[in-house]
This record gives structure tokens, C-alpha cells and sequence, in this order.
């Protein structure tokens, strides 16, 4: 069995906590990523599966093999972990050719010269680089380097693949094909790669599963649709995007959907929640400003209503093109409401106008107020307790 | 900026309001004035070595032109073999010296070897220790069979084989000396390495070792050959070791023979002199000709990457073999030489272990000419060192920011310098102000000793400060110009005041090099000004070693004094601005860092 098992991976850096507790598990075939804000542990954990860091607790398996455990005394060296590994500045030597640097994992493991040039020209054929073999690595352009870099982590055919922020030195458009390119390499060679990046767009559309970690902690663990959709909490939401964090608390409902009402606001909103929840319970709700619309306040309504929307005042509209953008205060906090160009006419609602804001019921999530899941684990850790979070 | 905005869209018409916005290419008077000054300070006296080769009477008696000298002094079978001497001194020490120092640099950066932190401190005291010490203490210390390590070995093992005035002790001495400079030269480079790239090679498979000589040591080899070609042309050049070491026993070397065709040959030879002066920059021209093509287009210095905290090798037990490396080093460049020094100015005779006291230092204090010396040399050092790096601002202000083509010819001259080794340099200078009639009056006075130690010392001070004024970026000084501010006041105001660490840095070092120079008072000062180092040169010649050792420690007292000093005041201002600035540091620091910290 191939893949990657970690168990209670810890790790501190003079002193300061990085990781604490880590469990993990890839899958082979799996792209598994892990996303996170910068010092949130993520390239730390990499690193000790690749073996260039000593964990200071846990274990790491890579297949049936144990290769990192301090409290065995086990610390298998990186070149004996049978590992390919991107890095962020992509590493080529420079003072090799393209040719040299992809075959020098074969060159190591002893393989004959015939054998080597096949297998290299057939790696850099399949990123696109076969014409540039004996080309001076330093004469590329950046995303020409990064498919250099591909094609020597790839070349031995390893069980492990590892990516360091692998785009994040290119530009936006090279990034896309590169993001293409990567999930196809990895499918090609059913390994089981871990992939490390702090941009959510990368990790909802490459991986397989996402790990959101914050401080050393993991958040979640989902599939990308799961992570963009449910968050687990209130990190997690505001990580992946969502724009409205609001103080809301709960009137009704069970299972996994509530009612939530906010103060000063009128109606309600419907929200889905990963528990059960009382009424009274104070939750954060969160929502996508694009699953938020605004209309005029319908003259007979009946705004009593949970399902029936919130009622607010129209503080500013901004208009961003092909979309309408704009700021609602509800009962004493803001909220940001974006709808299609052509569903809003900008000078139907003026500011200062009474609106009524509708959240569409099966996007918007109830959380918990307070911080990380494991919170027993890491009481300190909150995000500042902003109740309103104004969009922009 | 709605106008610049417009105006780009047509580029001919932008680039003309640009070019009378900010006039490009004017040669403006500072510009003339600081080339003149270049050209005179540095190319003419190089140019009056190859004057000199061809006249037939010193600089100050007239004569005439002639190769005959020229001539006489090439087909000279010795000369020639004082050539291949030089090359075999030099070519050995850069060998062996620049292998020691590339194991300690990896030892320091890579490894996990205790007492690791010590090198750089000791690299950096024994690199500014004078030259001259070294040898010196050297001199004393192998001297049979008085000498500290001559009497160890003889009670130790009952025999002393070693003899510090022989070939080993000019090379062994050398290595000691070359190694603290190759060292501090190989550290940036070691340290600015993108650590990924080794990573990647231990990911690929690699072992440590193999990662290290296929992947790391190539990727440095430029930075290494630079280092090691450097010190080669500065080993060619060099006096004191051979003079001290080698003459006693019979071994000449080209600037040996330059001095004794001057000082021990009668008349002196001074045709002679400037050829084989020429010889030896020609020699080293070609080497750095050589030099930038071979590495000058194969650079790896764009070492991106972001630096992570990498774990060391660990080496186990193996880890003490560098302890031990560490540990000899500092005992053979520091421990020994300074005990030896220390307790030879207190012996009443060199080699009489009994009866120590503080004669000598009551001889050379009362000596009315050493008194002076001391005095001669604190104002020559401080003096030219300060003088020095107004130069070198000077330089590099208009380097950088000039746009004139002539802004190259400073730099250029500066660097044909490095090719002028120190006794070189004292000759050149000796032919371009005493072949000027009003210029004679400076021979023989402090004031031609202290512009020699300023031309000498200006390549030092440049390379400390021509990359941090470098870095200073130019929106700072923009800024203040569209803040009100006139050019002379933001240069002043902005960019000089953030060259100050660097400046400071610069005038330190420019000064502990003049102040332990040994190559230029030796041909220019008279007897009445004569500067420590060769005051000491002269009792050790006139065999008075427990004077000379007296004589130096007073000068490294001095040196520690000066470097304690600036401590002190880097310490004081440093917890007066962190007192200013509060905890709010970080907007000051973002822009700059003038002090050249590592990347």
C-alpha cells in the first residue's frame, strides 16, 4: 500500500508551536491539499514527509514504511523516502542543463544511459518540454522552469509526489494551465501527492480533498465542494471567502436546518448547520455575497416571517461592470449583497432606501461563534470578535 | 500624473519631456572634477610605472629615456626564478587556503559542528590584525631555538623541525592570513545559496555528501573561483611575508625584489623596480581579464527562494574532526601569535625567559621617533581611512546615478587598482610626484604617505560601501525631491544619512588597513615620519624582536580600543533610536537596509 499516514505530527521552532497533533491521511491516487494562511504549518508538514524537517512528535508513515518517528528514533533521509517534490522557487541547478537536472534522480539510482534518456525525454515530452533538453536551465522564462521542475519530480517514478506553492511565483493565466497541467501529471502517475498552497481558487479546483489548517490546527477536512460550501467554521468561512460573517441568533428549526433571526432585522433567514442547535443559541451566519439579493420593500408584506428576508437600509451601491455590488446595514451591521448586472438597475434603489434583503436558504451556514474546531486544544485561538464585517 | 499617463500612449513625445525633465548625459562639473581627481590619484601613477621602466636615473634626478634597464632587468635569469617564486608562494597558499576556508564555511553554514559560532568572530579578528603581526609572531615563534613553539615541540618530542623563515613558514603563514579573508568572502555566497536547490537533490536521491559536490560546491564554483583568483593576485603582490619569512633565507619574490632594487642595491635601480612592477600588473590584468570572461556571463547569483530554517547536517561523531579544525586554526592564528607577542615584550632579550618586565615598553615609549610614530600613524589611519571613504561615496553616488557615459571611468580606474599591489602602488607614486616639479616639495613628508594610504585603501572602502549605497533605492530621494526638498538637500539629508552605518563601517576598515600597511611606508616615509608598522619592521630588522612585540601590542591595544569604542556608540545610538522610534519600527526599515544586512 502506498500513501501517506501521519499521526499526532508535532513540531515546534525555537520554542514556538507549529504543529501540534497533526493527523493525516493520503490516499494512493489522492491529490490531497493543504490550505492555510502563511505560518499556518502547512509547508512545515510538507517538509517532514519529504524529511528535510525532524518532526519533534508523531509518526509518519510513507506506505508500510515508517520514516519519521522521534519517539522510535526513526528519521529516514529524504533521498531514501522514494519522493518527488516541487518547490516554490522551483530548485532548478543552474549550472546543469534541462537534460541534467530531470535526469539526476535517475543518474543517482544507478539506471543505464539508454534507460535515462528515454525515460527523461519521455517525462519532459509529457510537460511540453522535449525541445528544450539541452537547453541552459537558466535561459527559461518561469513556467518553463516550473514544467522542469514537474518533469524531475516526476522522472523516477515516485510513490509520493509533494508540491511546494508550486505557482505561486507565476503569473495569473500561466497558473491556470500549469493548475491543469499538475492534476494531469498526477493522474497519470497514480501517486498519492500532497499539495500545499494558501490560494483558495487552487485548492477548490485541483484537489480531491482539502485540509484547512490554521495555527498548527486542522479546521477541515472535506471534499472542495464541502469546504466552499459548508465551512465548519467561522476560520474556515472567512478563509474561503465568505464576505458576510453576521451575529445571528437561532428561533427555530432542528436537524440540519435552522431559523435564524437577526436583531433589528425584521424577518429571518433560513441556514443549514452541521448540528443540532437551540433556539436563543447565539451562531455566526455566513454567507457569499452572491447568495444575497436586494428589492425594493414590497408595500404588503409580511416581514413577520423567517423565510420572508431581513429588512435594512441601502448604504451604498458601487458598480463593478458586469455586477452590482452593495451595502446593506441590517439592524446595526453591514452586510455586502452582489447580483448580476442586468438583475439590479443601479438607480432603482438610491441609499438611504428601505430594502429587503433575501439570502437564498440552502447557501447560507450557521457556525459556531467561537474559533477552531479542537478549541478545548487551543483556547486562545479566536479571530477578532468583529460582529459586522463590511464588505468593500 | 494624468500628463505622463497621456503622454505614454506616445512614447517619442514622453520620452522627450522625460529627457528635459531630467537632463541625461550632461557631464556636469562635480562629474569632470571627480574623474580628473580619479585619473591623477589612481591611472597616473600606474602610467609612471611604465615611464619610469624606460628612464635612466631615479624620479627626482632627471635622465633620460632608455630601455637599456628594461631590458637588463628581463633577461635577469633571477628575476625570472623571483617570478616563478612568486607564482609557486601564492599559487599554494590560494590552494590550500581557499580549501580550508570552503570546509569552515560549510562547516559554519551546513553542519551541526560544535563551537561553530566561534569561527566568524575569529575570522574577523584575525582578518583585522595587520598583516605584519602574523608574520612577526610567526617570525618569533619558529625562531630556533628561542622561539614559544620551538621550545614546546624541543620538550615535548626533543626535536624542533620547524623554522618559520623557510618555505613552509611563508606558505603555512600565508594560509593563515588568506584563509580569514577567503572565509568572510565565501560566507555571503554560502549563506545566499537557495537552500531548495540542495533539497531538491536530497529529494532526487541523493546523499548529503554527494548533494554538497554535485549540486552545491558547482553551483558556488563561481563565487569560489572569484575568491580564489582575488587572492592569488593579492598573494602576488604581497610584501611583508616574504620580506620577513623568506629573504632570510635566501627566497625572493617579485615585490621583495622591487624593494631590495630600491632599498638594498646602490644606486638603486629604480628602472629596474618599475619593470618588474610591471610585470606584475600585467600579470594580474591578464588574470582578471581571464577572471571575467571565464565566470563573468556563467553567474548563479540570482539565488532566489525564500529562506526556510534548514536543519543542519548532522554529522555525529564525525563532528568533532571540524571542532578540531576550528580549534587548531584559532590557536595557530590567534592563541599562539598573540601569546607569543604578549609575552615577548615583556622578556628584557628575545628568547630570555627570566626576568620579564616592561622594559621595552619604557625603551619605545622614551624613543622620542616612536612616540611620534604612534602619533604619525592614528592620524594617517583615521585621516586616510575618513578620506578614503568620501571617495568611495563619491564613486558610487555617481556611478549609480549619473547618466553621463563618463560615470564608468571612476569605477574603472578604481578597480585598475586592484591590479597595483602595495609596493607597486608606493613606486608609482613616488615616479608621478617627484617627476612634477612642484609636487617634490610632498617627498619625504607625512602628506605623500597619507595620499598613498588614501589611493591605496580606496578599493576597500569602495567594496563596503558601493553595494549599500547601491540598495538605497532612488524613490527615497525622489520622494524628498517631490517633497520640496532641493537635489543637494535630499542627497545629503536622505541618502547620505542612510549611508552613515555603512560609512562608518567603511572608514574602520580603510583605517585598520592604513594603520597596519607595511608596503607604502616602507619606500615613501622619511625617518622622521615614520608609522608603527615600520617601526616595529625596523627593530625586527635590526634584530630587536621584544621591541617590535612591544611596539605591536601597543598598536592592537589601540586597534581594540577603537573597536571597543565603536561598540560602545553603536550600542548607545542604537538604544537611542529604538527609543525614538518606539515599537514602530518596521515602516522605517521596510524600504532599505543601508547597513548591507544578509538577504
Amino acid at each position: 500500500m502506498a500513501g501517506v499516514r501521519i499521526r499526532g505530527l508535532a513540531k515546534r521552532f525555537e520554542g514556538k508551536v507549529v504543529l501540534e497533533g497533526l493527523d493525516l491521511e493520503v490516499g494512493d491516487g489522492e491529490l490531497l491539499t493543504l490550505l492555510g494562511p502563511s505560518g499556518c504549518g502547512k509547508t512545515t508538514t510538507l517538509r517532514c514527509v519529504a524529511g528535510l524537517e525532524r518532526p519533534d512528535g508523531g509518526e509518519i508513515h510513507i506506505g508500510d514504511r515508517l520514516v519519521a518517528s522521534p519517539a522510535a528514533g526513526v528519521h529516514e533521509p529524504p533521498n531514501r523516502r522514494g519522493i518527488g517534490m516541487v518547490f516554490q522557487s522551483y530548485a532548478l541547478w543552474p549550472h546543469m542543463t534541462v537534460f541534467s537536472n530531470v535526469a539526476y534522480p535517475l543518474r543517482i539510482r544507478r539506471r543505464d544511459r539508454a534507460t535515462i534518456r528515454r525515460q527523461v525525454l519521455e517525462v519532459l515530452a509529457a510537460v511540453g518540454m522535449e525541445a528544450y533538453a539541452e537547453r541552459s536551465v537558466t535561459a527559461l522564462s518561469g513556467g518553463q522552469q516550473q514544467r522542469v521542475a514537474l518533469a524531475r519530480a516526476l522522472v523516477a517514478q515516485p510513490q509520493v509526489l509533494l508540491f511546494d506553492e508550486p505557482l505561486s511565483n507565476l503569473d495569473a493565466k500561466l497558473r491556470i494551465a500549469m493548475r491543469r497541467q499538475i492534476r494531469a501529471v498526477h493522474d497519470q502517475a497514480g501517486a498519492a501527492s500532497v499539495y500545499v498552497t494558501h490560494d483558495q481558487e487552487e485548492a477548490i479546483t485541483l484537489s480531491d480533498r482539502v485540509v484547512v489548517l490554521d495555527r498548527g490546527v486542522v479546521q477541515q477536512v472535506g471534499t472542495p465542494r464541502d469546504i466552499y460550501r459548508r465551512p465548519a467554521n467561522r476560520f474556515v468561512a472567512d478563509f474561503l471567502g465568505f464576505e458576510n460573517l453576521l451575529t445571528a441568533t437561532v428561533v427555530g428549526g432542528g436537524g440540519d436546518r435552522v431559523g435564524l433571526r437577526l436583531a433589528g432585522a425584521g424577518g429571518g433567514v433560513m441556514a443549514s448547520s452541521t448540528h443540532p442547535r437551540l433556539a436563543g443559541e447565539t451562531v455566526v451566519l455566513a454567507v457569499r455575497a452572491g447568495d444575497i439579493a436586494c428589492e425594493p420593500v414590497p408595500t404588503a408584506g409580511s416581514p413577520g416571517d423567517p423565510a420572508g428576508g431581513l429588512l435594512g437600509t441601502l448604504v451604498s451601491t458601487e458598480d463593478a461592470g458586469d455586477r452590482v455590488e452593495r451595502t446593506v446595514e441590517v439592524g446595526g451591521q453591514r452586510l455586502l449583497a452582489r447580483s448580476p448586472e442586468t438583475e439590479g438597475d443601479p438607480d432603482v434603489l438610491r441609499p438611504g432606501d428601505a430594502v429587503l434583503v433575501r439570502v437564498a436558504p440552502t447557501r447560507a451556514v450557521a457556525l459556531d461563534d467561537t474559533g477552531a474546531r479542537p478549541a478545548e486544544t487551543r483556547p486562545h485561538h479566536h479571530r477578532p470578535a468583529a460582529s459586522t464585517r463590511e464588505g468593500t | 500624473m494624468p500628463a505622463d499617463v497621456a503622454g505614454s500612449a506616445r512614447t517619442g513625445a514622453w520620452r522627450g519631456r522625460r529627457r528635459a525633465g531630467r537632463p541625461p548625459r550632461r557631464i556636469t562639473p562635480g562629474l569632470l572634477v571627480l574623474c580628473a581627481l580619479c585619473l591623477v590619484l589612481f591611472v597616473w601613477p600606474v602610467l609612471m610605472l611604465a615611464y619610469g621602466a624606460f628612464r635612466t636615473a631615479p624620479p627626482d634626478l632627471g635622465g633620460s629615456f632608455s630601455a637599456h634597464g628594461f631590458l637588463a632587468t628581463l633577461s635577469d635569469g633571477s628575476m625570472w626564478q623571483a617570478f616563478g617564486n612568486s607564482i609557486l608562494l601564492s599559487g599554494s597558499t590560494v590552494l590550500l587556503s581557499t580549501a580550508l576556508a570552503v570546509y569552515l564555511a560549510w562547516t559554519v553554514t551546513r553542519t551541526d559542528t560544535p563551537l561553530r559560532r566561534l569561527v566568524t568572530p575569529m575570522m574577523v579578528m584575525t582578518f583585522a590584525i595587520p598583516p605584519l603581526f602574523f608574520t612577526l609572531s610567526w617570525a618569533m615563534l619558529g625562531q630556533q631555538p628561542v622561539g614559544l613553539l620551538d621550545k614546546a615541540l624541543h620538550a615535548l618530542f626533543g626535536v624542533a623541525p620547524f623554522n618559520a623563515q623557510s618555505w613552509y613558514g611563508m606558505i603555512g603563514v600565508s594560509v593563515l592570513a588568506a584563509t580569514a579573508a577567503e572565509y568572510l568572502l565565501l560566507l555571503g555566497p554560502f549563506l545566499a545559496l537557495d537552500r531548495s536547490l540542495e533539497e531538491a537533490a536530497l529529494v532526487s536521491g541523493a546523499r548529503r555528501l554527494r548533494a554538497f559536490v554535485t549540486i552545491e560546491l558547482p553551483a558556488l564554483a563561481p563565487s569560489i573561483l572569484g575568491v580564489m583568483i582575488l587572492g592569488f593576485v593579492l598573494g602576488l603582490g604581497f610584501l611583508t611575508v616574504p620580506l620577513l619569512l623568506g629573504e632570510p633565507a635566501g627566497i625572493y619574490v617579485l615585490p621583495t625584489e622591487i624593494y631590495r632594487l630600491i632599498d638594498g642595491t646602490s644606486p638603486a635601480n629604480y628602472a629596474g623596480a618599475s619593470t618588474l612592477s610591471l610585470l606584475l600588473v600585467a600579470v594580474v590584468l591578464v588574470l582578471v581579464a581571464a577572471q571575467q570572461r571565464l565566470i563573468g556571463r556563467r553567474s548563479f547569483t540570482t539565488m532566489t527562494g525564500k529562506s526556510f530554517r534548514r536543519e543542519r547536517l548532522r554529522l555525529g561523531k564525525a563532528r568533532y574532526v571540524g571542532t578540531a579544525v576550528i580549534l587548531v586554526y584559532g590557536l595557530l592564528a590567534l592563541v599562539l601569535p598573540l601569546g607569543q607577542f604578549v609575552l615577548g615584550s615583556f622578556e628584557p632579550y628575545f628568547g630570555v625567559y627570566k626576568h620579564l618586565s616592561l622594559v621595552n615598553y619604557r625603551t619605545v615609549l622614551g624613543t622620542a621617533g616612536t612616540g611620534s610614530a604612534f602619533w604619525t600613524t592614528v592620524v594617517v589611519a583615521v585621516v586616510a581611512g575618513f578620506c578614503a571613504s568620501c571617495l568611495a561615496v563619491w564613486i558610487a553616488l555617481v556611478g549609480q546615478r549619473s547618466r553621463s557615459r563618463l560615470r564608468r571611468l571612476p569605477d574603472l580606474s578604481l578597480w585598475l587598482l586592484w591590479a597595483v599591489p602595495g609596493i607597486t602602488l608606493s613606486l608609482g607614486i613616488i615616479w608621478a610626484y617627484l617627476s612634477v616639479p612642484g609636487l617634490k616639495r610632498l617627498y619625504a613628508t607625512q602628506w605623500i604617505v597619507l595620499l598613498a594610504l588614501v589611493v591605496g585603501t580606496a578599493p576597500i572602502a569602495s567594496r563596503a560601501l558601493s553595494g549599500p549605497i547601491g540598495q538605497i533605492a532612488r524613490d527615497l530621494e525622489e520622494a524628498a525631491r517631490t517633497a520640496g526638498a532641493s537635489a543637494f538637500r535630499a542627497t545629503v539629508g536622505i541618502l547620505l544619512r542612510l549611508v552613515l552605518p555603512a560609512f562608518a563601517v567603511s572608514w574602520f576598515l580603510a583605517g585598520i588597513v592604513a594603520s597596519g600597511n607595511l608596503d607604502i611606508p616602507i619606500l615613501l616615509a622619511s625617518p622622521t615620519n615614520q608609522t608603527v608598522p615600520l617601526v616595529a619592521y625596523n627593530l625586527y630588522d635590526n634584530g630587536s624582536l621584544a621591541g617590535a612585540a612591544a611596539v605591536f601590542c601597543l598598536l592592537l591595544a589601540g586597534i581594540a580600543c577603537v573597536l571597543a569604542l565603536g561598540a560602545a556608540v553603536r550600542g548607545v545610538l542604537g538604544l537611542r533610536a529604538r527609543r525614538l522610534l518606539g515599537g514602530d519600527r518596521a515602516p522605517q526599515g521596510a524600504g532599505t537596509t543601508p547597513a548591507g544586512g544578509v538577504g
